[in-house]
This record gives C-alpha cells, sequence and structure tokens, in this order.
C-alpha cells in the first residue's frame, strides 16, 4: 500500500464511491481528498470518510488513503480541528472509559485495578 | 499471522452493543452458554479504543489500551471473540491480539442449530466486519436461502455507520444507507455487526426487517 | 454573487470553499489552475441562468464531468466550473434510443440497458467513471471501435446551451470539440441489441512481428470486433509470460472461449494492466495513433528503452505507459515522423494543441465563431483564441 504521493490523481476511485453518489463532491472522493493532503490543508472534510478502503480495489497505485486520512486527523486533533460530536466522545471516554459515558467514574477504576 | 485460538476466550462485544444493544449481548452470551463454550464475560462494558484512534485521538487510544492489555493480561485472557468490526480490526491490527467474530465460533456448531425456517432473506456485509462466508453458512443452516445483495462481500456498498459518520454527519449517515434498502428484496435483511445493525434498524423503511444474527439463532 | 447563485441553484450545489477550490483547480493532468466558485447544476434552467451570469461579468466557465483524462482538459484558468455529476438522470428509452443527462457514468446507463437487452458500444477504457458529457467532449474511442465506432457515430441530438446563452438542438456535427462550443444538457443515442452470441480468442504471440501480421488478419475479419494488444514488456510486468498478447473478441463463436465467465477474468486481467504497471511506477499513460503498417517502429522503439505498452492495435492506437516525461516526449517526435497524431482517446485539452492538424483547427475555429465568439466556454483548450 503506498501513500498519497503515489496518487496520479487518475479519478478511478470515483468508481463506486457512495460519498460521490449521494453528494456529487469530488472533494469527498478519495482523490478529492488525496489532493488537499498533498496540498497540506486541514479540514473538517477528513472526518467525513468512511476509513475503509473500499476505493483501493480500483486504485492502480494502492494508495493507502484511510491510514493518510487517519493521520489526518490525528494532525487535526493536535491542531484543535474537532467536530462538536467528536469532542463529546472523546471527554466520555476520558471521564468514563466508553465513548457513551455509560460507566460512572468508580467503576472504571474498578475495571482497571 | 494467525495465532492460535485459546480455547477460552473472553466475549468482548465492544462499547456500542453494551451500551445500546444489551439484549443482543443477552443472545450471544445464552448461544455460547447453550453450546456450552468456555468463555466468559467482561460484567463492565470496556471500549477498544477504536473511536479514538478513527478520529485521531492517538494519545487517549494509547492509555485505553495499556490499560486494557493489562486487565487481559490480569484475567489470563488470551483469544477474543467479538460481534464488532471495529473491536476485530483493533484488537487485531493495533493490539496484536488472537480475535474472532461471533460467526466464526458459531459456525462451528452449525449441527447443533435445527432448522427451523424456509424463507429468503438477504445479508449485508460490512466494510469494516468484512466476515463473509460464516453468517451465510449459518443461515443456511438454519433453513434461509440468502439472496446476496447485487454488491456483496468484498465489493459491498458503505451504509453510513463507517468512520464516524453517524455521529459527525448523521443525514449524510441516513442518506447512505438508502442504497443497501434499494438493492434489498427480501422482507427480512440480516447484519452481523452491531454499529451497523443499530443505523441500519434506525433507518429501515416499513417494507424492510433488519436483524441482527443472534436474533434468527435464539 | 454567492447569494445570488445560491438563490438559483439551492445553497448545497455552489462552494467557493478552500476545499473545493483546490480539489477543482485540477484534473488527471495534474496541472495546477484557478478556480473561485464550483457549481453544480442540476437543470437546464440552472446552466441557462449561469452562461448569461458569465457573459454579463466576463466570467469563464470550465465544464466537468470526471476528470479522468490526461491532458488538462477541465483545469480551470481562473474560471467557474460546473459539475455535471448531479446530471446524471436517464430521461427516456425506446427500443431503438436512449436519452440522458451528460452526467450520467457511461457503465451505468450499460448496466440500465442490459436489463432491457440492449447495449450501448461505444466502451472507453475508463468506462466506470467517465461520464456521457465527457464521451461527448472528446468523440470517446471505444474497445469495440474497430466494429462500431466511436462516439459521434452514436449521438443522434444534443441539446444544449451555447456561448451566447442560446438553447440548440443540434446533430453530432458539435461532438469532439471539448466543450468549447456548448454546454451540453441532453444527449439522444443510439442503441443495439445486447450482444449474446460473442466468444474469444488469447493469442500468445511469440514476438511483435508475429502479432502484427494476427492483427492484419483479423482487421478484414467482420466478426471480430475488438482486439487488444498487451506488448511483450508489459506482459512480464503485468506477471504474464514475456510474450505479445492478443485478446481478441468475436460476434459469434469464432473464438475459442465461449464461457461468459472465463471472458470476463480474462477481460479483468486486461484492464488490470494498467494497474500492474503504475504499481511499477509507469504511471503516465499516453496515446499515440498511428497507421497500422507504421506500428511496428514504435512498437520495437518502445520495446527496446523498456516502455510497457497496451491498447486497441486494430484501430492503430496504442497506450504506452511512462515513468518520466522525458521519454514520451522523444516518443511524440517519433510519432509525428511515422506520420502518426494523438488525441484520438483523452483528446486535445491543454497538452496536445500542437497535434490538432489544420483542418481540424479551421473547422474548430469556425465552429467556435458561430457557437462561442466570445470565449466563455472551456477557455484555452483544443485551440488559442482571440475574442
Amino acid at each position: 500500500m503506498a501513500g498519497v504521493d503515489k496518487c496520479i490523481l487518475c479519478g478511478l476511485c470515483r468508481q463506486d464511491s457512495s460519498l460521490l453518489k449521494a453528494t456529487g463532491r469530488e472533494t469527498l472522493t478519495a482523490r478529492g481528498k488525496a489532493i488537499l493532503i498533498k496540498r497540506g490543508i486541514l479540514d473538517k472534510i477528513f472526518y467525513i470518510d468512511p476509513l475503509t478502503n473500499l476505493t483501493v480495489l480500483h486504485c492502480p497505485t494502492d494508495v493507502d488513503i484511510s491510514e493518510e486520512i487517519q493521520k489526518q486527523r490525528v494532525k487535526m486533533v493536535e491542531n484543535g480541528i474537532e467536530t462538536k460530536a467528536n469532542r463529546q466522545m472523546i471527554e466520555n471516554i476520558r471521564e468514563y472509559g466508553n465513548p457513551y459515558g455509560y460507566l460512572k467514574k468508580e467503576e472504571i477504576t474498578q475495571v482497571y485495578s | 499471522m494467525i495465532k492460535l485460538f485459546s480455547k477460552k476466550f473472553l466475549y468482548f462485544p465492544g462499547c456500542l452493543a453494551s451500551a445500546v444493544l444489551p439484549n443482543i449481548v443477552d443472545n450471544y452470551n445464552k448461544l455460547f452458554y447453550r453450546l456450552q463454550l468456555d468463555f466468559f464475560s467482561l460484567p463492565e462494558n470496556t471500549c477498544c479504543g477504536a473511536v479514538a484512534f478513527t478520529n485521531g485521538y492517538e494519545k487517549d487510544f494509547e492509555d485505553l489500551k495499556e490499560k486494557n492489555l493489562s486487565l487481559l493480561k490480569k484475567r489470563k485472557i488470551k483469544s477474543l471473540v467479538t460481534n464488532s468490526g471495529n473491536c476485530m480490526y483493533t484488537f487485531a491490527l493495533h493490539y496484536d491480539l488472537p480475535v474472532q467474530h461471533v460467526s466464526q465460533i458459531l459456525v462451528k456448531y452449525l449441527h447443533k442449530f435445527p432448522v427451523k425456517y424456509e424463507e429468503k432473506v438477504s445479508i449485508y456485509d460490512s466494510p469494516t466486519l468484512a466476515v463473509y462466508e460464516e453468517p451465510r453458512k449459518i443461515l443456511d443452516a438454519i433453513g434461509f436461502e440468502v439472496i446476496d445483495l447485487e454488491k456483496n462481500r468484498k465489493n459491498t456498498l458503505l451504509c453510513g455507520a463507517e468512520g464516524g459518520m453517524i455521529q459527525n454527519v448523521p443525514s449524510l449517515a441516513e442518506n447512505l444507507s438508502r442504497p443497501i434498502f434499494q438493492m434489498c428484496k427480501t422482507e427480512k435483511l440480516i447484519v452481523s455487526d452491531p454499529l451497523v445493525f443499530y443505523h441500519l434498524k434506525k433507518n429501515a423503511p416499513k417494507n424492510i426487517t433488519v436483524l441482527e444474527l443472534s436474533e434468527v439463532l435464539i | 454573487m454567492i447569494s445570488w447563485l445560491e438563490k438559483l441553484v439551492g445553497k448545497e450545489n455552489v462552494s467557493d470553499e478552500i476545499i473545493e477550490r483546490e480539489v477543482y483547480s485540477t484534473d488527471a493532468s495534474q496541472i495546477k489552475g484557478k478556480t473561485d466558485k464550483v457549481i453544480w447544476p442540476e437543470t437546464v434552467k440552472h446552466i441557462h441562468q449561469i452562461v448569461l451570469y458569465t457573459r454579463r461579468n466576463k466570467k469563464n466557465i470550465v465544464l466537468r464531468g470526471a476528470g479522468t483524462n490526461f491532458v488538462g482538459s477541465v483545469v480551470p484558468q481562473n474560471s467557474l466550473v460546473l459539475d455535471f455529476t448531479k446530471m446524471n438522470k436517464i430521461l427516456s428509452f425506446t427500443k431503438d434510443s436512449v436519452v440522458v443527462e451528460p452526467g450520467v457514468v457511461l457503465d451505468d446507463l450499460n448496466e440500465f440497458l442490459q436489463k432491457r437487452n440492449k447495449f450501448f458500444p461505444v466502451v472507453p477504457e475508463d468506462s466506470a467513471v467517465c461520464t456521457i458529457g465527457g464521451m461527448c467532449g472528446v468523440n470517446s474511442f471505444s474497445i469495440y471501435e474497430k466494429k462500431f465506432g466511436r462516439m459521434k457515430d452514436w449521438v443522434l441530438e444534443v441539446e444544449m446551451i451555447d456561448g451566447h446563452g442560446k438553447l440548440r438542438r443540434q446533430g453530432n456535427e458539435v461532438i469532439g470539440f471539448e466543450g468549447i462550443l456548448g454546454i451540453i444538457t441532453k444527449v439522444k443515442l443510439k442503441i443495439i441489441d445486447k450482444i449474446i452470441e460473442k466468444s474469444m480468442n488469447v493469442f500468445k504471440c511469440a514476438n511483435i512481428e508475429e502479432a502484427l501480421s494476427k492483427v492484419s488478419s483479423l482487421r478484414d475479419n467482420p466478426e471480430c470486433i475488438s482486439v487488444e494488444f498487451i506488448s511483450p514488456t508489459a506482459a512480464l510486468l503485468s506477471g504474464l509470460e514475456h510474450k505479445a498478447y492478443l485478446i481478441v473478441e468475436y460476434l459469434g463463436f469464432e473464438g475459442e472461449i465461449m464461457d461468459e465467465q472465463e471472458m470476463r477474468r480474462i477481460w479483468s486481467i486486461r484492464k488490470d494492466v494498467f494497474h500492474k504497471l503504475a504499481s511499477k511506477g509507469f504511471t503516465l499513460l499516453e496515446d499515440p495513433s498511428l497507421p497500422l503498417e507504421n506500428m511496428p517502429e514504435l512498437l520495437y522503439w518502445l520495446e527496446k528503452k523498456g516502455i510497457p505498452s497496451f491498447g486497441p492495435i486494430c484501430s492503430g492506437i496504442l497506450h504506452p505507459c511512462f515513468s518520466e516525461r522525458e521519454s514520451s516526449t522523444q516518443m511524440y517526435q517519433l510519432v509525428l515522423q511515422l506520420k502518426g497524431t494523438t488525441g484520438k482517446t483523452s483528446g486535445i485539452g491543454l497538452l496536445k494543441k500542437d497535434f490538432l492538424s489544420e483542418v481540424s483547427k479551421a473547422e474548430t475555429i469556425s465552429l467556435k465563431k458561430r457557437f462561442d465568439p466570445d470565449n466563455i466556454l472551456n477557455r484555452g483548450k483544443v485551440i488559442e483564441w482571440q475574442e
């Protein structure tokens, strides 16, 4: 599997792109995101991705776009670019050890002690 | 590398199933108990950290992973069984632990499930879970005729439950589920991942009943 | 301007966000252009109003389908970009024809037609993503060109909005001008019955000479609908034997392979060749075309340089794949010496203007004067134009 530097912008990842079919936006395809990553752009658009690499089937250079997008999300968190839902999720994990906030604080101590 | 699977396994349903689908968790506990399998569950619903990792919170993921590994070591757990595609991927790739999907365990006991159905059903293949044949074998064994969706197995479509889209872009996630239902020509659609089940059940049209695998086995 | 456009097409169908401006500033050519706005029209009225606005404000428009050709056809030059992905409806169907919007993807059209026992036989290499509008723009080539010709041969009628903002109904004389004459809003296409009886042969030729001799004999075979060539270098790099391959498809049962699944398997091996070559660094795909009698010299030159190639050789077209630009430039110098040209599969765009013949140039200029004298459509593509 390759990084976005190997993306040749051929557009073959448009094939079977559910996000493209649902929105009509090139920006949401693997190629669109590869262009943004190559140009160093951090944007919440990277949170709109399935991270399934379904499009790698059609990519002639086997770009691992999911891994590249996950790395972008790490950079975005470092730069404080988060969604409201993700913020809530991670606060729940930090406090309760669970994204849904199910466990009470004392219970999580018990589990991990 | 495939690791040897320990006879005694931890059934790890994942945080979504534990928090939101306790009846499904209950089903699998009952199934494993009836089959007299050597397993146990944790009473608490811990999280593997998949959502932290996939959304870019690496440090939080590493903290969770460290805690989970120490817990698993303390309980002498060598292998896991889960419903969740996200948990399966996380344990295999990031924890480097042997992990299987519930269907990969149940498929070994087909002779113990009675044939009780005679109808057609469809099955949706989650791209995150990527376990295709075992659920089909189970459904076939209990009398269903499985009709594949036009896009199936590794050519499956997204359903909208992937990559955090449910919480971040809920209306797009809902739109993405529609082509799945359009492909489904039967009244019942079976899924075997809890997040996908939760999402598709919530968005199903009136003429399609979405069922989790355990609901047709119990 | 945003608020007027938002009112016209809807807020969700216009964007000047940086992410859209960056993504739509380029295409498969990797040339970086500039756009300040991307619009997704959904109706003829949208397009008409956008053209009138563009004229009033002395702006220009780039028309974008899949953006998959390699010659910069949809690179914006301080342009508004119109993305036709949402204009993807099949509007009507009869036993002889189908009317479609420009954003319909070719494979989706054939999937629709197949269910009705029909077929549209212009099938380019990238049929899974290319749009009917884009195919009209480049007068698309087909893997079945030998029997069924090119896109222009199958267009019955075009509805388009020209650079004046006038809605026109034209015949196929406007096909192949890469969007510089008008914006296609509807196309009426001829269709044929689904091909049920077909077969295949795979010839493994010891060398190029043997392959070309076979091609000469196949050229005159009316039942032969497609001849795909894979050079020895391409074959070796793709994991096949180091031979010259010919994959030949026939109407009827002349070929030895008749099992549909086996034929699909062979086609998928052929379609996978570019994937295999690109993964080894041969990512620059070109499309020289030349008379078949001059093909040997080009093929020997490519083999000597270790440059893999494949393509619909019976139609005089080859797709050599390069790992760097310099060799492809040298290749085109040879192609010109061999009385060849380029652009038959991907068009002229920004990069291949030198290859436009004087006859074609004259015809293009004449049509441009008629349909878009103010040069608001796909500015800078195909020809240089003084307004």
